[in-house]
């Protein structure tokens, strides 16, 4: 019994060919009394691309932030309900957010390059994780990071320039390979082409096709058709009025992604996906 | 009731408005000419003041000036101990209160909670304290180095320690606005790679912030030395004839030379008195000079 029991901890779940890495159980995000996402129950598998869509307040990037802790930095945010991480809950007691974060990296709506140089943005997080690294081992990693977002070739002569001196795309770009220097297991990405042209959003999709090979993705859009473009499952989020006027996002659901475009379960999903409100 | 719109070409519409309603009346006029009369006035007097005291001090700005002590002699009376004792008490107020200041503001805006009520006494108080008289900290100091069992209150500690507390809760306040200007961008991005809050405070946030710390500090050290009331307050001497030469020694500053200076009877000694004061404003020029050149040089655009 003990013996079958560990097996099963051991043994990754596995639902069709991907294991799921984030489970998340019964969340509920508050921010003081308000219960603003309410009974979020998903999983998250690796090396997938999932996204998350809705209307405005439905509770998605709320949820997203829940993933890495970043909920935490905000005063008067309470989050209840399990999310397990390879089956530890990052709310248990003795997780450190600073561990989370490490292994979660995020990508914001804005780039938000560091005011130092291109290469020192890519340095920063192994420098504050505190890895040793010696001079060429960090050039390497900078050089390694750079190349998996696809920006080397557009900067390799100007590392040393500030990262504000790139375009919008470019800085998205670099935000990327500062997260990916980290190492982390999963990227979450909160409308990382909100602010970008269609051709800079086209080179940060494609990155994403790419970096799902090694990482699992989620990212959080306001365009229906990025998440059909990219993402292999999707989950919809919905934002719910109570009888008493007080509205709260919830997940309504989730599945793969050609499916929740063809025939969802939900007909709030699929009024949603034919534009009838949102 | 206005006429239907359709009654009036575009030419009519677009004409100015009567001349009772316009820029260019008597009304408007004589407002302007207040305007530039007040402008006049301010700009007037610092002139005239900056003038004077050219005409009056320049011919005792001279090497005497810089090596001679004070004397009773005004041909060979100097603000040698002005100068230095300015100097010295500045450095010291400067270790005195940057650090502090600085340190007390990185608390206020990156670690206090905000919604905390003792937080909001806090920042209540620094404001209010920015606006206490400055001889009141003269007063303050006076108790303090009593109560710290000093004797002679007139050192070069004591000084510095009434001019720090002085210009303290303008560091504090010119610091917080500095870190404020930082976006909130950079610090998120700085704790989802893992940083602590710690470290972004003090990789990120700091270092964006240090061009207006660093404004805010050289004005308000410029502030300092220009200060007499609380050095007045603690009893500085007036007549020093040697170099102040460690925290405890003796010292006066050139506010204090010229306050002595002004109110002797002998005319040479007022002349003197104008040269110190070209001294002391050159400095203070300068010092405002470097900070609006660090302003201007690392101003950031996010």
């Amino acid at each position: 019994m003990n013996e079958e029991s560990r097996d099963l901890a051991t043994v990754p779940e596995v639902s069709g060919e991907h294991s799921t890495i984030l489970d998340v159980n019964g969340l509920d995000v508050y921010y003081g009394s308000f219960w603003a996402v309410r009974g979020i129950d998903m999983k998250i598998r690796s090396n997938e691309i999932t996204a998350f869509i809705g209307p405005s307040g439905c509770g998605k990037s709320t949820a997203l932030r829940c993933f890495n802790r970043t909920n935490d930095l905000v005063p008067s945010a309470r989050v209840e309900g399990q999310i397990l991480y390879h089956g530890q809950d990052l709310y248990s007691p003795d997780v450190d957010p600073i561990e989370v974060r490490r292994r979660v990296g995020m990508v914001f709506q804005k780039p938000n390059p560091f005011p130092k140089s291109i290469y020192d943005n890519i340095a920063y997080g192994p420098k504050v994780n505190g890895w040793k690294l010696k001079k060429s081992e960090e050039q390497d990693m900078v050089e390694q990071a750079l190349t998996r977002a696809g920006l080397w070739d557009e900067v390799k002569h100007k590392l040393d320039q500030s990262g504000f001196a790139l375009s919008g795309g470019q800085q998205q770009r670099l935000c990327i390979a500062r997260a990916i220097a980290n190492k982390p297991e999963i990227l979450l990405m909160d409308e990382p082409c909100a602010s970008l042209d269609p051709i800079a959003t086209a080179l940060i999709e494609d990155l994403m096709h790419e970096l799902v090979t090694d990482y699992t993705v989620v990212i959080v859009t306001h365009n229906m058709q990025q998440a059909g473009r990219v993402s292999d499952r999707t989950a919809f989020f919905t934002a719910e009025v109570e009888s008493d006027g007080t509205r709260y996002g919830t997940l309504i659901e989730m599945d793969d992604t050609s499916r929740i475009f063809t025939n969802p379960a939900d007909t709030r999903t699929e009024d949603y996906i034919s534009g009838r409100f949102g | 009731m206005p006429a239907p719109t359709e009654k009036y070409s575009p030419d009519v519409r677009l004409a100015g408005r009567q001349a009772s309603n316009s820029d260019k009346n008597r009304r408007s006029l004589i407002f302007l000419g207040i305007l530039w009369f007040s402008l006049l006035v301010a700009f007037g007097f610092l002139v005239v003041l900056l003038v004077t005291t050219f005409l009056d001090g320049i011919g005792r700005y001279d090497s005497r000036l810089f090596t001679n002590y004070n004397n009773t002699t005004p041909e060979d009376a100097g603000a040698r101990a002005g100068i230095l004792g300015s100097i010295m008490v500045i450095a010291v107020t400067a270790l005195m209160a940057i650090p502090i200041g600085i340190g007390a503001a990185l608390y206020l805006e990156e670690f206090s909670r905000k919604d905390r009520w003792y937080n909001r006494l806090f920042e209540l108080n620094i404001q209010n304290l920015s606006a206490v008289p400055a001889i009141l900290y003269g007063l303050l100091t006076l108790g303090l180095m009593g109560a710290l069992g000093f004797k002679e209150r007139n050192i070069v500690f004591g000084g510095a320690l009434a001019l720090a507390l002085l210009i303290l809760p303008v560091i504090i306040i010119t610091t917080r606005e500095a870190l404020r200007a930082v976006p909130q961008e950079i610090r998120d991005g700085s704790l989802a790679l893992g940083a602590t809050q710690w470290q972004t405070a003090w990789r990120q946030t700091l270092p964006a912030a240090l061009p207006g710390i660093s404004t805010g500090t050289i004005l308000a050290l410029s502030r300092a030395m220009g200060e007499a009331a609380p050095l007045l307050l603690l009893g500085v001497a007036v007549y020093i004839t040697y170099d102040p030469n460690g925290l405890t020694s003796g010292f006066t500053t050139m506010p204090i030379q010229i306050f002595n200076w002004t109110s002797a009877p002998q005319e040479e000694f007022k002349t003197l008195a104008a040269a110190t004061s070209i001294l002391l404003l050159s400095i203070l020029l300068a010092m405002n000079g470097i900070a609006i050149y660090i302003r201007n040089r690392f101003a950031k655009r996010w």
